[in-house]
């Protein structure tokens, strides 16, 4: 008899049904590979972006410290904290894609018409762009610009 | 030699040994310094992120967490060392040995351990001992894997020989393994 597609072992065994765990174990090692490759580009992604420094947080299920043989529920609860890491990961990453977004919006608005945004600054972080710089309104020639209401756009390196 | 019962549960897992001549008494190699030094100044935090996407460190990521460690906490060897790096802003140089260990690994991604060969008993082997996978002689546990070595047996100015060994999991490739344990050699040699 074929062994099942999913195997809950932790049910009680149901007569007739063969329980093949080392084949589930080697298929949750295989998810756990996919998984740590997903979450190095999420982890590698977030890290490009100097908009969005965070430490990296360990996953949840990691408990003894010392290399074994992790049972079959074990090596579960690990696949399940990296599943639930990348989706955080990924819902983060989504959410500062739309920040960036807007964020560029706003650079075009204020490049279109600058006097509509006295002295508002973007930085290149929040842009998803390296460098410490940014954009800032300011009006030419000190104050008679700014009576005037002679604005225009800046951009500074802002490195010291 | 690993125990079958590791060996299916991380497919692809080899012990590399090599047993070396060594002289100890000698001061630290001005050479294995500079290189050292050379090494750390090409390291960044972008560098040490990137690293997880490098084959051998990503094969060690995987290991770790197929063997209940979480890579994030118990850093990988090459993933450790680029860390101290960034810590301490520079590969600090500790003693001939120590030195030569952490240049094949920035070298090559592969962690090697060197024993004091006299106090070791037979060929080494990955065993289960208590549910700890652990490096072990024929009498005693002499690392944990992964793991640091114990102090007793570690190589002094009077060993004549070291035993140096690798455990490498699947996906490291066979020539990374070899060479750290040449490079490991060649530079403690007499």
């Amino acid at each position: 008899m074929a062994p099942p597609a999913t195997l809950l072992l932790d049910d009680a065994p149901h007569p007739g049904v063969v329980l093949d765990e080392r084949s589930a174990r080697a298929t949750l090692r295989t998810q756990l590979r996919h998984l740590e490759r997903e979450l190095a580009l999420l982890t590698t992604d977030a890290f490009r972006d100097p908009g969005d420094r965070r430490p990296i947080a360990p996953t949840a299920a990691a408990g003894r410290r010392q290399a074994h043989l992790p049972t079959f529920a074990e090596l579960e609860a690990q696949r399940d904290a990296l599943i639930a890491r990348i989706a955080q990961e990924r819902t983060h990453r989504a959410a500062r894609r739309d920040e960036i977004a807007q964020t560029r919006a706003l650079l075009e608005e204020v490049r279109r018409a600058p006097e509509l945004h006295p002295y508002v600054r973007i930085r290149h972080a929040d842009l998803g762009e390296p460098g410490c710089g940014g954009y800032q309104v300011k009006p030419r020639r000190g104050i008679i610009g700014m009576l005037a209401g002679w604005w225009h756009v800046k951009l500074s390196s802002g490195c010291p | 030699m690993v125990d079958p019962e590791v060996e299916a549960d991380l497919p692809g897992i080899v012990l590399w040994e090599l047993t070396t001549p060594v002289d100890l008494r000698r001061g630290r190699d001005p050479f294995v310094r500079d290189r050292l030094r050379e090494l750390a100044s090409r390291v960044t935090g972008g560098v040490a992120i990137e690293a997880r996407h490098d084959e051998i460190v990503h094969a060690y990521r995987v290991a770790f967490r197929h063997t209940g460690l979480d890579p994030d906490v118990d850093r990988t060897p090459y993933e450790a060392a680029l860390l101290e790096r960034l810590r301490h802003g520079g590969f600090r140089s500790q003693d001939v040995v120590t030195d030569a260990l952490l240049l094949a690994l920035l070298d090559t991604k592969v962690a090697v351990t060197a024993w004091d060969a006299a106090l070791l008993h037979g060929p080494l082997r990955v065993v289960l001992i208590d549910g700890a996978i652990v490096l072990a002689d024929e009498e005693q546990a002499v690392a944990p894997l992964w793991g640091a070595s114990a102090e007793a047996l570690l190589p002094t100015t009077s060993t004549a020989e070291v035993r140096l060994a690798a455990v490498t999991p699947g996906g490291v490739p066979a020539v990374a393994a070899w060479e750290a344990l040449d490079r490991v050699a060649d530079l403690l040699a007499p």
